[in-house]
């Protein structure tokens, strides 16, 4: 429905306390994009700001071409869903559903069929009665969802939406909400600190740190090509190699980048073959389900290997061989 | 084990009938007495046009108190919740201040203030905005100001308990969907505290009917309420039966007045209708 562009975006809560640095980042219209980020790195205080609950400081927000930053939250037209769901306790589904479209002075026949029409897209017509307090979680947060795209917003905000239902309903959650956002292109932004769930669904991803985007691009090229140590580590690589000590010891690598470290992952690394790159001994030995992961000592620290192989136990001395190709290069971060 | 346990309980059960429900059953029964049918007591009461005007006075402070608590409270207990830890302490402690101090005292500053001499008068006087005192003291208003004074901290007591139990996200979620604050403020804020405005309401509407001190002193003896009536009836005249039927008069406006009050703060919030099924 509406492109965003999110300009030069400052927040401290505190003085001296900067939460958000400057922050700038483009929204396409219609595109579901993911802020991936640690707990506490400020994904609910930039959602605050989009929104306009949280007024703000420094910076602009633009949508659709305008500048909202002085625009009330109330005339903003964004939907929004919490991660406690925050529905109204004192209300029927239907009642919670229809509220935004009651504030938009509709006739009472088109507040009617609107809510009933989303309330069936949603899956929820047979609850339209029920009270808040008699659903379940995955329930309630369907209900949330309703309730934001009722009013047809411009903007979709989900601030961590899946984070308290178990993993099976999260899966079918995180594919509704795809599902429904795909259908009415709605300019979407996702928070979460779920690598899975966010790449899962997303067209871009955004990694966040300290108040800072650090990467944005497609879950594939995030995945493929972190560009820092932490976005490396928040995908799952687990293994960091600096590269003076890779250069010492002849590894190939491509030399590009200026940055000092090089990542793998452990899924990359083999053990016990003939051409071992690094010498280590079995320190721990997990079954993970489809693998088994083990984790090594090694003149370069502790390396985590995820392997089919079963045969080794603690204590073994091994030998670790990988694929040169598998190294990537990363940025220093600051 | 079941009956040991009665046994127990037995000093306590006797405590409670002999102090609480035989004196009541005691006030009951004279009322029900002496007369030619049962209710000649009660039909000779209501039929005095003074006692009457009482209870109509009686009602209109207590009414109009507790709708100035709440007006007053609403929006302060609000303030209050919204403050941070400390300073929510601090401003607590303060709200119930004035319960500490004595109630006549409390009631004196007021005729200090109200009185044909007192801090208003000559105030208006010095400023020649009015050139005879005005007649403040020994009026409704005087008691309604006073008992406002006496019952605002319960008020604010039991509104900033219910709001400090609200999930403010939940109010983020109505502005988002387009509520102004007003809005707010009456769909979404409201509904939720009515078990605070009950209780608030209850205790103060049965303070304010049942005050003896405020009336007394601030009402003076032109402005007679069911308490002040009673004491009268009793101390005073020693008529006991008519004072047995002035409590139970304003036993049974308390009672219907609770039953009301349970019955709006349930419409107003159906959550409490709805009992949890699953
Ligand atoms: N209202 C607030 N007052 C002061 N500090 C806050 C407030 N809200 C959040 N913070 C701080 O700002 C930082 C970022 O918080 P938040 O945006 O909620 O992170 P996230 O949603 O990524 O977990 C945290 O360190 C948090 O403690
Ligand atoms: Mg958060």
């Amino acid at each position: 429905m509406a492109q965003i562009k999110i300009n030069n975006l400052s927040h401290s809560y505190q003085k001296n306390k900067q939460i958000l640095k400057d922050l700038s980042l483009d929204i396409h219209d219609g595109e579901l994009l993911s802020i991936l980020g640690p707990s506490g790195c400020g994904k609910t205080t930039m959602l605050r700001l989009i929104s306009g609950l949280l007024p703000m400081q420094e910076g602009s927000i633009i949508v659709a071409g305008g500048d909202i930053s002085k625009v009330p939250v109330y005339k903003r037209n964004f939907g929004m869903v919490f991660q406690s769901y925050a529905l109204f306790p004192h209300m029927t589904i239907f009642q919670n559903v229809a509220f935004g479209l009651k504030r938009k002075k509709l006739s009472k026949s088109e507040i009617f069929e609107k809510t009933l029409s989303i309330l069936k897209t949603t899956g929820l017509l047979d609850l339209k009665d029920r009270m808040p307090n008699e659903l379940s979680g995955g329930q309630q947060q369907r209900v949330s969802l309703a309730r934001a795209l009722a009013i047809n917003p411009d903007v979709l905000l989900l601030d961590e939406p899946l984070s308290n239902l178990d993993a099976k309903l999260r899966i079918e959650m995180r594919e509704e909400i795809s599902r429904l956002q795909k259908k009415m292109k709605m300019t979407t932004i996702f928070v979460t600190h779920d690598q899975e769930e966010c790449f899962a669904i997303s067209d871009r991803v955004a990694v966040m740190n300290h108040g800072k985007i650090e990467q944005l691009d497609t879950p594939q090229n995030i995945f493929r090509h972190p560009k820092t140590k932490f976005v490396a580590a928040f995908v799952g690589y687990e293994n960091f190699v600096p590269k003076q000590w890779a250069k010492e010891h002849n590894w190939r690598y491509n030399d590009i980048i200026s940055g000092s470290q090089l990542t793998i992952r452990p899924e990359k690394i083999e053990l016990g073959s003939n051409e071992n790159i690094l010498n280590g001994k079995v320190l721990v030995k997990n079954f993970l389900g489809n693998n088994y992961q083990y984790i090594v000592e090694t003149e370069l620290g502790r390396m985590k290997v995820d392997t089919q192989q079963e045969n080794y136990e603690i204590n073994d001395d091994i030998g670790l061989s990988f694929s040169e190709k598998s190294l990537i290069e990363l940025e220093d971060g600051d | 084990m079941k009956k040991r346990a009665v046994l127990f309980l037995l000093p306590g059960l006797l405590l409670i009938f002999i102090l609480l429900i035989y004196p009541v059953i005691r006030m009951f029964i004279p009322t029900f007495t002496g007369g030619q049918t049962i209710f000649s007591n009660y039909q000779s009461f209501f039929s005095s046009e003074n006692n009457v005007q009482i209870i109509f006075r009686t009602l209109f402070i207590a009414v109009m108190t507790t709708l100035v608590t709440l007006g007053l409270g609403l929006p302060t207990a609000y303030w209050i919740s919204r403050l941070s830890g400390r300073w929510r302490k601090i401003i607590s402690i303060i709200v119930l201040f004035p319960i500490l101090t004595n109630a006549v005292v409390r009631n004196f500053a007021w005729i200090m203030i109200l009185g044909k001499n007192g801090v208003i008068n000559n105030f208006l006087m010095k400023m020649h905005i009015i050139s005879s005192p005005l007649t403040l003291l020994y009026t409704n208003l005087a008691i309604i100001i006073g008992a406002v004074y006496l019952f605002l901290p319960i008020m604010i007591t039991s509104l900033v308990s219910s709001y400090t139990q609200l999930n403010s996200e939940i109010e983020e979620a109505a502005e988002v969907l387009g509520s102004r604050p007003i809005v707010v403020f009456f769909k979404i804020i409201i509904p939720q505290i009515s078990v605070g405005i009950f209780t608030g309401s209850i205790l103060v509407f049965v303070g304010a009917l049942t005050a003896y001190t405020t009336p007394q002193l601030l009402g003076g003896n032109k402005n007679m309420v069911l308490a002040t009536l009673l004491q009268q009836q009793s101390i005073t005249l020693g008529d006991w039966t008519s004072a047995s039927v002035i409590a139970i008069v304003l036993t049974v406006i308390a009672f219907i007045t609770m039953i009301a009050l349970n019955w709006v703060s349930k419409v107003i919030d159906r959550r409490n209708s709805h009992e949890i099924k699953n």
